[in-house]
């Protein structure tokens, strides 16, 4: 899961300028501690002073959790851990194919890893079957610097929730990968300057929604629907959810830069997300159909900034932001025999990543399925991305 | 039929011991799979160590290396046993590793596989062939059918034949020393006695035929009859017969009555005989080939008291001839076939009938 290191730089910088930068007691006051009855960790995201951020698409609702790991880490090293999937299963009592990996959080502060897991039979999963499409990811794992796993208790943890208005119904509908659209309720989480942002499916006529709720919790969420110009559909399209997206600045200006399936990549000036309002994002560009993205971030090159964006069927996706202002809207379809159109975008010699998120300033940190077969947690130096 | 599913949850117990006891040195630990539902840690490993300290012990996956994790998981101590209850609970039929250090740091590993858990259900009598209530007298089999795999070398004992009176009539069958399954055991075939059926044969003189014409008999199958999983049929089941004059003529493909299909159709082909025929042939004894002598794919079905018989074409019918081909072992319900009857003198090779046809030559008209 993505999360962005400038957010936290704003913030900063705000807060220093208008305000006093939120501490973590003002974060936490409303936090109970106790169950946090999790039915399902669809998504997760860290958002300031090392809460967590879960998207619960099954039960509906997202979660703030204080995982008690404020320990700052400063370390600019690489992490890596070897068959991630055979270490679960000695520890969920299974084989490694009946181990799968939802999502993939860096806590920023302390560079420990959350990975959300379930034991499910992994040899169901594929191109067009994800994940959250197989099983409820049940168990939150945090893995250390220094290699060690551990579960984190949910039964008994600091934590706050939100209800998040008009979630898709389960049972009701299936979508094109034979799943519950309930699965799709909740597909990804940013935390951007007090507020989250939560993608996925409404039960409205358009069902693509974009939530916004303060943090912490307590008022209740602003909500918009989204339509899209899918390039290689095209159509302009409000029932598929974005899949992945990144706070993102430029110009002064905060927009959403996130993706959908098959596979536009998309804008949205976040103040245009009013309440109940319809948006039309701005296709940018379409990197190509038969295929789902899973994770996108930004890093700095040498100093130059750069979007990173992961997916099921393609290698690692790198986009140059500075080409996104004079991008102009795509509104035409794919032409015959063409598969990308839009922004400049380099794919990068990196196959096999699913889920990422920076590590520190000069690692990103990927789960990545190696060409021994095995699932393997490894990092990436920002200097060679 | 009465059918009683009497389900428990129980547990079979597969290939390994799932508990054991171990003497090592001073210390003794005894590991154990907790498989009984009532028990408060039902599903969890108990664990009886003369040690303390929990952190000597360990459950895995796999046989442990340094580099292996133990399971996650919670040990409540009571008493002197730990219970180990697994973060994602054991995998049934699976193998788990358990370490432990004794007092001397001595290291001990135990294997164990967790049991697998199946609904037990009693079983029931799904059918008894012949289907038909009225036997002849020199009736030579009869088939029982169950809904699931059954025990074998106790079915002489479940199975009883009643005379009018009610009195269990003195084996009547033909005790074999393997009974006749099928290859999933749900299906028994039982003889009368052979020996009693001939005539002139020492046990025929001696005993008399097990079965006499122009009575009514009762076959009970007795409540009892255990299925390979433990469970036993719940309910006798009774079957009441009448027999007939023996049946002394062999069945006669010249008397079936056939009824043809249409071109282009999934239609079957359809056989009514004049008498009932052993069910067990019938599955197996008749058979659809073209004129170049191929097989025609396709499925039989057996009709009312096995008087008639139907075979249903896997592809539609094409105009042309075919053959009806019959096995000569095809047999009725004394175990008259094609070639000979069964109580018969060696020496008197044939009846009077004569050879009969194994192969009826049918056509399939094509659209005029």
């Amino acid at each position: 899961m993505k999360r962005s290191p400038l957010t936290l730089f704003c913030l900063l910088m705000l807060s220093s300028v208008l305000q006093a930068n939120p501490s973590y007691e003002d974060l936490t006051k409303d936090f109970v501690v106790g169950k946090a009855a999790v039915k399902s960790l669809s998504v997760m995201t860290f958002g300031p002073e090392g809460i967590l951020f879960i998207g619960d698409a099954k039960g509906g609702q997202v979660y703030a959790l204080d995982v008690n790991d404020r320990k700052e880490n400063a370390s600019q090293k690489g992490f890596g851990m070897a068959d991630i999937e055979g270490k679960l299963a000695n520890l969920l009592g299974t084989d490694p194919k009946g181990v799968i990996i939802h999502d993939l959080a860096v806590n920023p502060i302390s560079q420990n890893v959350y990975l959300a897991a379930s034991r499910a039979d992994a040899n169901l999963l594929g191109f067009w079957k994800t994940p959250n499409d197989i099983s409820n990811a049940s168990i939150l794992l945090k893995i250390t610097p220094s290699g060690e796993i551990t579960e984190v208790d949910l039964n008994q943890i600091s934590h706050s929730k939100a209800v998040v208005p008009k979630v898709i119904d389960e049972g009701k509908s299936t979508n094109y990968r034979k799943s519950d659209n309930r699965t799709d309720a909740i597909t990804d989480l940013a935390y951007h300057d007090g507020k989250l942002y939560i993608a996925g499916l409404s039960n409205e006529e358009f069902a693509s929604a974009l939530r916004v709720v303060d943090f912490p919790f307590g008022k209740k969420a602003q909500y918009s629907t989204l339509e899209v110009y899918h390039v290689a559909h095209g159509a302009y399209e409000t029932e598929a959810p974005i899949r992945t997206f990144l706070p993102y600045e430029i110009n002064g200006k905060s927009y959403l830069l996130g993706s959908y399936t098959c596979t536009p990549f998309v804008s949205i000036p976040i103040d245009e997300l009013k309440a109940t309002k319809h948006v039309r994002t701005k296709t940018l560009g379409e990197f190509g159909f038969g295929n789902i993205p899973l994770d996108i971030l930004h890093y700095k090159n040498k100093g130059k900034d750069y979007i990173l964006m992961s997916s099921f069927s393609k290698a690692l996706i790198r986009i140059d932001p500075e080409n996104i202002p004079t991008q102009k809207s795509l509104t035409e379809p794919l032409a015959e025999g063409a598969y990308t159109v839009g922004i400049a975008h380099d794919v990068l010699s990196r196959v096999g990543v699913t889920h990422m998120d920076n590590l520190n300033e000069k690692h990103v940190l990927v789960l990545q399925r190696m060409p021994n077969g095995q699932l393997s947690l490894r990092s990436y130096n920002t200097d060679w991305l | 039929m009465v059918q009683k599913y009497n389900c428990r949850w129980l547990f079979v117990l597969i290939g390994i011991a799932t508990s054991s006891y171990c003497l090592l040195g001073q210390s003794h630990t005894s590991i154990r799979f907790i498989t009984e539902e009532e028990h408060p840690y039902f599903g969890s490993l108990s664990i009886q160590h003369s040690l303390d300290n929990k952190d000597s012990i360990a459950v895995f996956t796999q046989r442990p290396v340094a580099a292996t994790l133990p399971l996650l998981g919670k040990w409540e101590k009571v008493g002197d046993t730990q219970y180990f209850r697994a973060r994602f609970s054991f995998q049934q039929g699976k193998k788990y590793w358990v370490k432990w250090l004794d007092s001397n740091r001595q290291e001990s590993i135990h294997t164990f596989v967790v049991p697998i858990r199946q609904a037990l259900k009693s079983p029931s009598l799904s059918a008894i062939y012949p289907s038909a209530d009225r036997w002849p007298a020199n009736q030579l089999k009869f088939y029982l059918q169950f809904d699931q795999p059954m025990r074998e070398e106790v079915a002489l004992q479940y199975i009883q034949l009643l005379d009018e009176q009610g009195v269990v009539v003195e084996r009547p069958f033909l005790e074999m020393g393997q009974e006749l399954w099928d290859h999933d055991h749900r299906q028994l075939t039982v003889w009368f006695d052979p020996g009693r059926i001939k005539t002139g044969l020492i046990p025929n003189q001696r005993y008399g035929p097990p079965l006499h014409p122009d009575r009514t008999y009762q076959l009970k199958i007795r409540s009892g009859f255990p299925a390979k999983n433990g469970k036993v049929l719940e309910e006798a089941v009774v079957k009441t017969f009448q027999t007939i004059d023996k049946d002394n003529t062999r069945p006669n493909p010249g008397q079936w009555k056939l009824e043809l299909p249409m071109v282009g159709t999934h239609q079957a082909i359809k056989l009514v005989f004049p008498e009932s025929l052993d069910f067990g042939m019938l599955r197996t004894g008749l058979w659809i080939e073209n004129e170049a002598g191929e097989i025609i794919g396709g499925r039989p079905e057996i009709g009312l008291e096995e008087r008639s018989w139907r075979w249903i074409p896997t592809s539609t019918w094409e105009a042309g001839f075919y053959h009806l081909r019959i096995d000569d072992d095809l047999e009725d319900l004394a175990g008259n076939n094609l070639q000979r009857l069964f109580d018969t003198f060696i020496k008197e090779k044939k009846d009077s009938v004569g050879e009969l046809p194994t192969s009826l030559r049918f056509q399939v008209l094509g659209e005029k």
